[in-house]
């Protein structure tokens, strides 16, 4: 019997990589997979992740991505950021949670009220169904956070939510929550009623509702570094909601910021003309998902976002791929005779990179794209 | 004309409804919680409270005998879970899940024009309406193989009050035991 080919295992796209130095800063942004995911190395080793996504299985790319760097997330990761509770934005949190044992969770308020969570227990079990929904990732979490009676902040606008003294590039780092408004949890506490299961009807997948009511945008200040995490905070024509109310704030922290996550995939509905005005430094480096359900962006948010900064990224260029290649030749023929085409749902995952030079340069980022991740 | 049949079969009106009550108590017994192969060859899928709701609909004998007549055995080469993203007018957005394919859990999303479901299917469908979706070769009792897809709207039970209520218990727990730092 001739010996067993040994098979190779892939090379990780981080082999020869280091983590940053402990000075130096670092944003990483993973997606779509399904879902996206930001990392942020705020120095002296301390990660705070906003967000999770997986590739293919429910492991996080996060933790994946810390492992090969040789990172030990249990004790590195020190915040996590889940901004709502929707599918695209949790896969893989519980999982977060569960090996990052010294993080502080947090979430936003109305997500932490005794009925969002009801609503997350009964919708959780949905019998003989292989399909899944962000309340299985959140309901998940709940149960994790009873059990180990981990440390938990809510977030709402205007608030801070963390601070980290002194670390080795000799700055701070303050993080505020700049949403959900109150006006916004109050829509959602209402719309949260219709989400709760009713024993008059029969079970079906929860189903988020639009406009999200319910993103944690994120200010992260680091010395002289500002950035700005927009979720998926959307302008809403509701008086009180959206980013209109974030700009228009008083309380939000001052300054610039020079890195964008661009909120909820570049679209228009995310799209707030006084954001870039005033609270972004000039030429930004921005950063986004796509989003295939909702073919997200479109070319013309593309356009619209290349008009404010020379300096955008995405993390995957927006392709549909056929997901039929590895599907018996008969199911195939099966599709192609009733004309039906199985896309995916996401293409595929990239990830945007940029570290600084540390005290040496703070402000002077370096870009690096891996895999689908390319300049928009 | 393609070799595909579009077998459209609608867990009210196709499967183990259009079975004798003491062929399908039987069928019952192997197929509670699980899927499996209910002995005319039919797939029946989903719970025992499914299966329950199911039967309340009437079957005629001349439904029974078209039932066994027309499938000797169902062999599947493909099955998806899936739900209901959207939809408009004339077709729906679903997002699948593999089911067959273990490790590849998110299949992708497809549309499905509405002529490829029954006219009782199109007037229950809902966002998050659930279904499976199997392909797979239908054996008839004559001998004759032929490609089939098959998709199930599912029936599934309604929520019920103590399960509303053991979720009401644990997250009032959850809620006061959250650790505010």
């Amino acid at each position: 019997m001739p010996p067993r080919k040994k098979r190779n295992k892939l090379p990780s796209p981080y082999s020869g990589h280091r983590a940053p130095e402990l000075d130096q800063l670092e944003v990483s942004l993973f997606g779509p997979g399904f879902g996206e995911c930001a990392l942020i190395h705020i120095g002296s080793g301390k990660w705070i992740v906003i967000d999770s996504c997986s590739y293919g299985t429910n492991e996080s790319v996060a933790i994946s991505y810390l492992q090969d760097l040789g990172i030990n997330p249990a004790t590195s990761v020190v915040a996590i950021i889940v901004t709502h509770w929707h599918d695209d934005h949790v896969r893989g949190i519980s999982k977060i949670l569960e090996q990052c044992s010294a993080a502080i969770f947090i979430a936003p308020l109305a997500m932490t009220n005794k009925e969002f969570i009801k609503m997350t227990l009964a919708r959780k079990q949905i019998l003989n169904t292989a399909v899944t929904s962000g309340v299985d990732e959140i309901s998940a979490v709940f149960r994790h956070l009873n059990a180990v009676k981990r440390q938990t902040v809510y977030a709402l606008a205007d608030r801070q939510i963390l601070k980290y003294e002194n670390l080795d590039h000799k700055n701070d780092c303050i993080v505020h929550s700049l949403s959900p408004s109150d006006a916004q949890c109050d829509i959602f506490m209402k719309d949260l009623a219709s989400m709760m299961p009713d024993i008059n009807k029969t079970e079906s997948r929860c189903m988020s509702r639009s406009p999200n009511n319910l993103a944690v945008a994120t200010w992260i200040a680091i010395g002289p570094v500002n950035m700005l995490f927009g979720a998926d905070l959307e302008e809403t024509k509701a008086i009180g909601t959206g980013w209109s109310v974030v700009v228009s704030s008083k309380n939000r922290p001052s300054g610039k910021a020079s890195i964008f996550k661009v909120p909820h995939h570049g679209s228009e509905n995310g799209h707030n003309l006084d954001v870039w005005n005033v609270m972004l430094a000039k030429d930004p480096i921005a950063l986004l998902t796509p989003y295939a359900a909702s073919k997200l962006p479109k070319s013309s948010d593309v356009s619209r976002i290349k008009k404010f900064t020379n300096n955008a990224y995405i993390t995957s260029v927006k392709t549909v791929n056929k997901t039929e290649s590895k599907l018996n030749p008969a199911v195939k023929r099966t599709l192609k005779e009733a004309g039906l085409t199985i896309r995916a749902s996401q293409p595929s995952i990239g990830h945007i990179r940029l570290r600084n030079d540390g005290v040496a340069g703070f402000d002077i980022w370096k870009v690096e794209l891996f895999a689908a991740a390319a300049a928009l | 004309m393609t070799a595909m049949t579009a077998n459209l079969i609608d867990i009210e009106a196709g499967s183990l409804s259009e079975l004798k009550p003491n062929v399908a108590d039987k069928a019952l017994k192997k197929a509670r919680y699980s899927n499996r192969n209910v002995p005319d060859g039919q797939t029946f899928i989903g719970s025992a409270d499914e299966y329950e709701t199911n039967q309340k609909t009437t079957s005629s004998d001349e439904q029974l005998t078209k039932a066994l007549r027309s499938t000797a055995s169902f062999k599947v080469l493909q099955e998806w879970d899936g739900y209901v993203v959207s939809f408009g007018e004339d077709m729906l957005v679903a997002r699948l899940t593999d089911i067959t394919n273990a490790g590849k859990k998110d299949a992708g999303e497809i549309d499905i024009p509405f002529e490829e479901l029954t006219s009782d299917q199109i007037a229950r469908i809902e966002i998050g309406s659930l279904f499976r979706w199997s392909i797979g070769y239908q054996l008839s009792l004559a001998g004759q193989k032929t490609r089939v897809s098959r998709i199930v709207l599912r029936q599934l039970p309604r929520w019920r009050a103590p399960q509303m209520n053991a979720a009401e218990e644990e997250a009032k727990q959850i809620a006061q035991s959250l650790q505010w730092a």
